[in-house]
């Protein structure tokens, strides 16, 4: 179908009226925006209609807020680049919250009070006070640095014991350690298994450990004054054998 | 106003009033997603900036969610927002590229921005005193004639050939059909002519490029 009739002559009237009509400045007023939302969704009384309606005809901004939100409403096209998927929708629904949480995290400082002269006096008070006790510790500390106290971080003295050479005779009284103690076992003849054996003098029940092979030796804590004599044996094929002579060791306070 | 029934004046509702406030955001996230980001691919912006953009639309949504009076509709509010990311981010880029561009002062001026003679001035600007009144009472008697015309009949006119609308422009701000539009524009090119004597009813001139 044809729609307009063809008249060069009027159509250059029209072109001139054009020229000067485009490009003129937008009406200083304009409906607000539940005004043209109401418009647009024809929920308007009919004087308001032709009102606005005239506005539009003068007015390109109100025009082209009208007609983006006609596009912006229209169902969107099911392009997969868009990526309709739901699961994508998810993923950029968990982005969001992602940065509402982050933007809530880095919000502005909770508002500081203010404070009237009185409460300032009082917490100076508070710092002087704490400047004092702070002071008065430091003092205890040197004047007591020396005392060992419990809880303390606890330093072990350490005592290496070596067994299975013919040097190593004992030599009872000279090993001698201090609470809290350990001793370093070292083995000096190879076994599959060692056995170790812990008899305290004072006749309490003798600690017996079964041992595997370790380059180190083996510490183990002593945890009471006493002497202790240590024996080492060697495990191989079912056969007990002692590795080098027993030996003993006095844990004092 | 908006209808009562809307969906998503009803959730928008549902999270001011703090009822299952995550719940309800995600479904009202989950209508308009896709909305958004279509809106900033027609921008002209890649996928990902677009999905980036809406990211930025609904977090200043869901910010000032508490603020929306729902005196429009919620699309009308999303779409406003999402709107004002579009002339940031234009601004933006604009600020950028601005920043990075650097121009030579010595750049030769091309021929294209030569200054044009004062001889080639003189003959352009010099108009013809008579047409350009007759030009001017055409038009002032052109634009009486519009004025004489039905109300509806006259709007759709000036849309047409002031504003340069296409037919469906015309019909969607109108809320009327396209038709009707065609009917508007066809009577009132008329009565223009009969009014202002001009020769009409040489031929008429198809649609094809109108809509």
């Amino acid at each position: 179908m044809t729609d307009e009739p063809i008249d060069p002559e009027l159509d250059g009237l029209l072109d001139l009226l054009a020229e000067g009509g485009r490009g003129g400045p937008d009406p200083v007023e304009h409906p607000s925006a539940a005004t043209l939302s109401a418009y647009h969704a024809r929920a308007l009384p009919a004087g308001e209609v032709s009102r606005v309606q005239d506005h539009l005809v003068a007015c390109r901004q109100c025009r082209e807020q009208l007609l983006e939100h006609a596009r912006f409403l229209e169902p969107p096209a099911e392009d997969p680049a868009v990526g309709t998927a739901s699961f994508e929708r998810a993923a950029e629904w968990r982005r969001l919250k992602e940065r509402v949480g982050e933007e809530a995290g880095a919000a502005a400082p909770p508002p500081v009070k203010p404070v009237d002269d009185r409460r300032r006096l009082l917490r100076s008070l508070r710092m002087f006070q704490a400047l004092a006790a702070a002071l008065g510790a430091l003092a205890v500390g040197l004047f007591l640095r020396d005392v060992p106290f419990r809880g303390q971080a606890r330093v072990f003295s350490e005592e290496s014991l070596s067994f299975g050479t013919t040097r190593s005779a004992p030599d009872l009284k000279e090993a001698q350690v201090r609470l809290p103690a350990v001793v370093r076992i070292i083995p000096e003849v190879d076994y599959p298994k060692y056995r170790v054996e812990i008899e305290p003098a004072s006749g309490k029940r003798v600690q017996t450990l079964e041992l595997s092979p370790s380059p180190d030796g083996w510490l183990i804590e002593l945890s009471a004054p006493g002497t202790y004599k240590i024996r080492v044996l060697g495990l191989k094929d079912g056969r007990t054998e002692p590795v080098g002579k027993p030996k003993e060791l006095v844990v004092v306070r | 106003m908006s209808k009562p029934e809307d969906p998503s004046l009803r959730l928008v509702e549902l999270i001011q009033a703090s009822t299952d406030r995550e719940k309800n955001s995600q479904r009202l996230f989950d209508l308009h997603w896709l909305r958004v980001v279509s809106y900033f691919k027609r921008q002209g912006f890649s996928q990902e900036e677009s999905k980036d953009l809406t990211q930025d639309t609904f977090l200043r949504v869901f910010k000032s969610i508490d603020s929306f009076r729902r005196d429009s509709s919620f699309e009308w509010w999303l779409r406003g927002i999402a709107e004002s990311i579009y002339k940031n981010e234009i601004r933006r880029r604009r600020a950028e590229k601005r920043d990075g561009i650097e121009q030579s002062i010595d750049a030769p001026v091309s021929a294209d921005e030569r200054s044009p003679s004062p001889m080639e001035n003189l003959a352009s600007q010099v108009p013809d005193p008579l047409e350009e009144t007759v030009k001017r009472q055409q038009v002032d008697a052109l634009r009486a004639a519009l004025a004489g015309l039905p109300e509806q009949m006259r709007r759709c006119c000036m849309l047409r050939y002031v504003n340069g609308l296409k037919y469906h422009e015309i019909a969607d701000l109108m809320q009327i059909s396209i038709e009707t539009v065609k009917a508007h524009l066809f009577q009132g090119r008329k009565r223009l002519a009969s009014i202002l004597g001009t020769p009409k009813g040489v031929g008429m001139k198809g649609s094809e490029d109108a809509t």
